[in-house]
């Protein structure tokens, strides 16, 4: 074996380790995660094990019904699927006009929604609740789902001006020339190219509404329009935590997202080559 | 065109869909879901709490509605939004200090409870400590109309666990545990050199550290001693309070601590004791409740902390109210909800939910129906520290506990710490002039 050969191994096994050590770091609390919802509560503090001696699947069925997961379930699929349908509606139109279309106070109004996203979410809570209360929308699914749309926006308007930034603008105009309209331009040229962003917002937004609790809990009351987050909460005591009924839902909970997540990942690897390639 | 025509369909579907499942706002006719709601944080009794409200139902006729949000922050932030817009529930708790009930109170969101707690000695069924803490005097600093503000639920008190099988493990008699300073400091040196990590607590958290010096505060100053140090007139030099320093040296150097006491918490410090890893823990009555999760077998009982021989005044703990509910002033059902916190606060009642909760109930006459351990808990009420009218600065407070954990860690000395905390003491005193 030559030299450059041997070097170019030892660069790959070196590779593969670290990156082996970082997968493992990332696995390792799911991994936890998975064996603790098998445990038995006691087992959990007094054996320190990495698998359980004794498998309790009944856990997840525990779980299941004690969190009266099914209709959370509903809840949250409905949150997150017309949250960000609209997220991504709705800022890729205001992107674009950002990117291509002339109009007074253009950038005063896009760093005023940039700087929307250095407000933390408690913060706003009071100002929120009295917004809704007098829109009538307190305790309301439309409520909630307003301030996912809303709050989601800033960031999702940001990432996808710098795409359409970016795009040729002779694509746009020989467009125009063939008698294209703007809408047309939008939807025909513009948001096909932008899909590698579109798809790093629906999975980065689905995993926001997904795993929003603080806005749920404050706005709503009715538990039968909590999302899924609220379930998990039954777990939680004030001084004692059920930890495998816990990791149980968490795992129920998680799955969801994680599919989302494997349908999109080619997308989303797209999206941060094509981040790359641009720079 | 195709996609075009796909879009469109689907963003008419997904209208259709937000508009059925969601509902364009509130029906104005829509009947009201209870005739008393109760928000709270308390998720763990959420079970007990419905169960009870069952029980009224049925014997009144009254729908009471049990709603919780926790964690606690959020919960604070869903009352303070609530309480702005004017849409705070029949009963709830702001989860704040007195300072902040008083603003509550002020603003007209709280009801006063004096006339009520009055009829048909309400107020006798209850630990007096468990109402001092909603209740405001004559004169207070925060000119609220002096009252009762409050139905206790339940009371706590810290005290310190002993492990019965490491105590006869090490030699020890498990029945009888050390009860002055000495024996304390013996048994934990028996303990240790019988491989057995003698003490452990959440000294990392400031407030349980602060809490254990406090006994020996008030053990060696009494009422107006501590009240003086508050309002300045003794100084934290005060031999006395170089001695409580002291007691942790005395702790370190007899090797009492469990490792790392300085930076644990209390969740580790409360699996350690209920892995057996530790003999000794100081904490709260809810630890018979996470001891029970932990370790369904492990064989414990609690004893005060050990008095020192030189104190003239009783040895008091931490403790007093635990849980209480606020009754909304506004609230059209604050009849009904004064009536139903009567009933949950009964004899049977409050009996229900110390067993299925293990809380020490606020409702002194049940203490008989509690398990052992829950008991001594119980009796040991009376003993805690007293009301003040006055606090110590939150800051001093702070220096106290940091400077606790430096002696355990070595870093400064008793009389080092106590110099360090009297310079914020003066700090505190120039700042406020």
């Amino acid at each position: 074996m030559n030299f450059f050969k041997f070097q170019k191994r030892l660069k790959s096994g070196v590779t593969h380790i670290a990156l082996g050590a970082v997968a493992i770091t990332c696995l390792f609390p799911v991994f936890w995660m998975i064996s603790s919802s098998l445990k038995t509560q006691d087992l959990i503090f007094s054996k320190m094990t990495l698998l359980p001696e004794v498998w309790n699947w009944s856990n997840y069925v525990t779980a299941f019904v004690k969190a009266d997961f099914g209709a959370y379930f509903l809840n949250s699929v409905f949150y997150t699927v017309v949250g960000v349908f609209f997220i991504i509606f709705i800022s890729s139109l205001a992107a674009y006009a950002f990117a291509r279309l002339e109009f007074p106070g253009k950038n005063i109004l896009f760093y005023l929604l940039i700087a929307t996203l250095l407000i933390p979410i408690p913060g706003v809570f009071v100002p929120l609740y009295l917004l809704l209360k007098s829109l009538g929308l307190i305790d309301t699914r439309l409520g909630l789902l307003l301030c996912y749309i809303s709050n989601g926006l800033a960031f999702a308007i940001f990432l996808l001006k710098g795409f359409f930034d970016d795009l040729p603008r002779e694509v746009e105009e020989a467009a125009l020339i063939d008698g294209c309209s703007r809408f047309g331009i939008y939807w025909r040229i513009a948001v096909p190219l932008a899909k590698p962003a579109i798809a790093t917002l629906v999975i980065m937004n689905s995993l926001t509404i997904w795993n929003e609790f603080l806005l749920a809990l404050v706005i709503l009351q009715d538990k039968a329009k909590m999302p899924i987050q609220r379930g998990l909460m039954v777990f939680q005591g004030t001084f004692i935590t059920d930890y495998p009924l816990l990791m149980a839902g968490l795992t129920i909970a998680t799955i969801p997202i994680v599919i989302v997540y494997l349908m999109m990942q080619k997308h989303i690897v797209k999206g941060i080559a094509a981040g790359a390639l641009k720079g | 065109m195709l996609k075009l025509k796909t879009f469109v369909s689907v963003s008419i579907c997904l209208a259709f869909f937000v508009c059925s499942f969601s509902g364009c706002g509130k029906n104005k006719n829509e009947q009201p879901k209870a005739d008393v709601v109760i928000w709270h944080w308390m998720t763990d009794r959420q079970d007990a709490f419905e169960k009870l409200a069952a029980t009224y139902l049925e014997e009144t006729g009254v729908r009471v509605l049990f709603e919780t949000y926790a964690p606690t922050d959020v919960y604070k932030s869903k009352i303070s939004a609530a309480a702005t817009a004017n849409l705070l529930p029949d009963v709830f708790n702001p989860i704040s200090d007195k300072k902040e009930v008083a603003s509550y109170i002020n603003a007209g969101y709280i009801a006063d409870l004096s006339e009520d707690m009055e009829k048909d000695g309400w107020k006798d069924i209850f630990f007096a400590k468990a109402l001092t803490q909603n209740t405001f005097e004559p004169g207070n600093e925060w000119n609220v109309k002096p009252g009762i503000y409050a139905v206790p639920l339940d009371v706590n008190s810290l005290m310190i666990y002993y492990n019965k099988d490491l105590f006869t493990q090490a030699g020890l008699d498990p029945e009888n545990p050390p009860k002055t300073w000495s024996e304390f400091i013996e048994a934990g040196k028996k303990l240790r050199a019988a491989n057995i990590q003698p003490f452990v607590s959440g000294f990392g958290e400031g407030w349980l550290i602060g809490a254990f010096a406090q006994s020996y505060q008030w053990n060696l100053f009494g009422k107006e001693g501590v009240l003086e140090t508050i309002e300045g007139k003794i100084p934290y030099t005060d031999k006395r309070w170089i001695k409580i320093f002291k007691l942790f040296e005395e702790m370190k150097n007899a090797k009492l601590f469990a490792s790392g006491v300085v930076t644990m918490v209390n969740k580790d410090a409360e699996r350690s004791f209920a892995t057996g890893k530790a003999a000794m823990a100081f904490n709260g009555s809810w630890g018979v409740n996470v001891y029970l999760s932990m370790n369904p077998t492990l064989n414990y009982s609690v004893m005060a902390p050990p008095s020192l021989p030189e104190a003239q005044f009783p040895m008091l703990m931490f403790g007093g109210e635990g849980s209480s509910l606020f009754i909304n002033e506004k609230s059209p059902n604050k009849q009904k909800a004064i009536d139903f916190l009567k009933w949950l606060t009964q004899g049977p009642q409050q009996t229900f939910l110390a067993q299925a909760t293990l809380n020490i109930p606020s409702n002194k006459t049940v203490a008989d129906d509690l398990s052992p351990v829950l008991k001594i808990f119980s009796e040991n009420i009376a003993n805690t520290f007293e009301s003040l009218p006055k606090i110590e600065s939150w800051q001093v407070n702070n220096f106290i506990n940091i400077n606790l954990q430096s002696v355990i860690i070595g870093e400064r000395t008793p009389e080092e710490a106590a110099k360090e905390v009297q310079g914020e003491k003066e700090r505190q005193q120039k700042a406020a002039k």
